[in-house]
């Protein structure tokens, strides 16, 4: 009796033992299976903070390439290495680690242009975005924008000051976010291009300029007048680094662009000099519209004002006005001369974006009627999301162009 | 043979039979615990299993290593259904464009298992045959908002709208572990556009 009770305690003790062993390592399998899925979500979230800490010292230091090296951050470590990839682009490779795991992002910042935009002012005043207007590219005022009705932002839209709806049941509506609070100020000035005209491309000084753009790729300038003795050359050959500028004088343009170009007009801030004058419509030898494969492109940048002349080739209602550009005025806008006395003037069609101080007049109306200048039909050139004219001016700041996790 | 020993078989008898009752009642509640505690294992790595595979590529919605092919993230959603959704992501990261798409089938497709709720989680890549993934799951749903973080209704004709996404996940046991069906759920809130980092001085595209 002794010996078999003895056996069987032993036997059940044996039993007992396996399966609690085995469910202990069930137990044990099913706690290891999730402090899995949290260290690699904790990794992550290591690896996103490293991420954005970098971006964001790159954000108030656009020239930081120091990176980080090995950190203890929240029971794990990142490192992260900031890479130029060339003059415009920065790539930071980031390693984090966590319980024994590691995760690797790469995140590709580029220097932003303000081409991007399809729409950027620095003062709104009292103009209001309505139903039935339509931006169709990303959007930037460093004002608040006023908003009435149920305008369409389809590009990404952020305001300095935030927004107020006036009615307050005003519903804009968003097709890529807004943002508030972001600060993308205009540059000081544009003695960059200056430079850049300098060396490599084509710089007048103390003249006004007027220029036609030939569809073979040429363009004809001439000193002083549309009168006065043409000079054509290939544009290649005049500006090779797509720069052309007069600094202290004005440039008259027109014609059918072939190629790529930023044209700008310096002079100082509020006077008579700076200004880009449209004289007729000027467009893209291959509109990117019909061919999204065009790379005609064409950057306009002044000082003060873009202004379409009232002049016999501006004032047809038939033919209206095309520009293809993206137009930045430092310190005013794009307006149409004499808008509020000219004759009905058609329809102004601009094709590409709009960077400006302030929004400028181009026609009056009454009850929605038009009575003097144009009507706007404004489109964002898409290309411009990718891609901007020669050395146009840049942000300052980067964004952000692939996270790769 | 006398009354005593008689007695001594019937005790003996009866407090075997209790010994072996015991043993056969200890034998039941031990596989029970087994087989909940596997069930529990199994629901456990299925939703792990489902949500890693979810984030994986949710994380990468608008991602494509040659970025310029999307220069527009915010045309990244291509559909935007209750229980369905396709957008643009790069999967091999080679550079090159693709599409996934998710969605839930019906509870007849899976009708092998006892449980009438469970369903086929389908992904599909670009146009290629759409993987089903048998994971015991039971919902599979979405909630999108704008930018303002309003919710929006469906059917939604401008996927563009959506800014932030809820997505809910269930998962069940296929089999009915102590009379009814185990259930493990989670609802997690993805910001989907990742690519548009929440750094407010970042210049975002």
């Amino acid at each position: 009796m002794g010996r078999s009770s003895i056996m069987m305690v032993i036997g059940f003790n044996l039993i007992f033992a396996t399966l609690g062993y085995n469910l202990s390592q069930t137990s044990i399998r099913g706690y290891e299976n999730y402090i899995d899925y949290y260290s690699r979500s904790v990794c992550r979230h290591i690896a996103s903070s490293a991420a954005n800490m970098a971006c964001s010292e790159l954000t108030f230091s656009p020239n930081w390439r120091t990176g980080y090296s090995t950190t203890s951050f929240f029971g794990g470590t990142y490192r992260v290495n900031a890479v130029s990839l060339d003059s415009s682009r920065v790539r930071l490779d980031v390693t984090a680690q966590f319980n024994g795991v590691t995760l690797q992002p790469v995140v590709t910042l580029g220097l932003s242009k303000f081409s991007k935009f399809a729409y950027y002012s620095v003062v709104e005043g009292s103009i209001y975005w309505i139903t039935g207007d339509t931006v169709w590219g990303p959007f930037h005022t460093q004002s608040k924008m006023n908003v009435a009705g149920k305008p369409v932002f389809y590009g990404k839209a952020s305001a300095k000051n935030g927004i107020y709806k006036n009615p307050s049941s005003s519903k804009p509506e968003f097709y890529a976010g807004f943002q508030t609070g972001v600060n993308i100020n205009l540059p000081n000035d544009i003695s960059a291009l200056k430079s850049y005209a300098a060396g490599g491309g084509k710089l007048f000084t103390n003249k006004d300029i007027y220029i036609e753009f030939l569809p073979n790729g040429n363009v004809t300038y001439r000193d002083g007048s549309w009168g006065a003795a043409p000079t054509t050359v290939p544009l290649t050959t005049l500006a090779p680094n797509g720069v052309l500028m007069t600094d202290n004088g004005n440039l008259h343009i027109k014609g059918v662009l072939n190629g790529r170009v930023t044209i700008a007009a310096g002079g100082t801030t509020g006077g008579t000099k700076g200004r880009v004058w449209i004289d007729s419509s000027i467009t893209y030898n291959t509109n990117p519209q019909t061919t999204p494969s065009s790379t005609d492109m064409m950057g306009i940048v002044t000082e003060n004002e873009v202004i379409i002349a009232d002049n016999a080739n501006n004032t047809n209602p038939a033919k209206g006005v095309n520009i293809h550009a993206s137009i930045l005025s430092r310190s005013a806008g794009l307006e149409a001369e004499n808008y509020s006395t000219r004759v009905k003037s058609g329809t102004l069609t601009l094709l590409g974006g709009i960077q400006q101080y302030q929004r400028g007049a181009v026609g009056t109306f009454a009850s929605g009627v038009i009575k003097t200048g144009f009507l706007k039909n404004y489109r964002y050139d898409e290309r411009l999301m990718v891609d901007s004219p020669p050395l146009y001016p840049n942000t300052g700041s980067y964004e952000v162009l692939s996270w790769y996790e | 043979m006398g009354t005593g020993t008689l007695m001594d078989m019937v005790g003996s008898f009866a407090l075997g039979g209790f010994l072996l009752l015991i043993c056969l009642r200890l034998n039941a509640q031990a596989n029970e615990a087994a087989n909940l505690y596997n069930s529990n294992l199994i629901l456990q790595q299925s939703i792990t299993t489902a949500v890693s595979i979810l984030e994986e590529d949710f994380k990468k919605i608008g991602y494509c290593r040659d970025w310029t092919k999307i220069p527009d993230p915010s045309k990244s959603l291509r559909l935007a259904q209750p229980t369905k959704i396709r957008f643009l992501t790069d999967v091999g990261n080679d550079g090159s464009l693709d599409s996934i798409t998710y969605w839930i089938g019906t509870t007849g497709e899976l009708s092998a298992t006892p449980n009438p709720r469970d369903r086929f989680l389908y992904r599909q890549v670009n146009t290629t045959a759409p993987t089903r993934m048998n994971l015991g799951v039971s919902q599979f749903s979405f909630q999108f908002s704008d930018a303002e973080n309003d919710p929006l209704a469906f059917p939604i004709a401008d996927p563009r709208l959506v800014y932030y996404m809820q997505i809910s996940l269930k998962v069940e046991s296929g089999y009915p572990i102590t009379q009814e069906y185990m259930a493990d759920s989670t609802q997690y809130e993805v910001f989907w556009r990742q690519i548009r980092l929440v750094t407010k001085n970042l210049r975002n595209r």
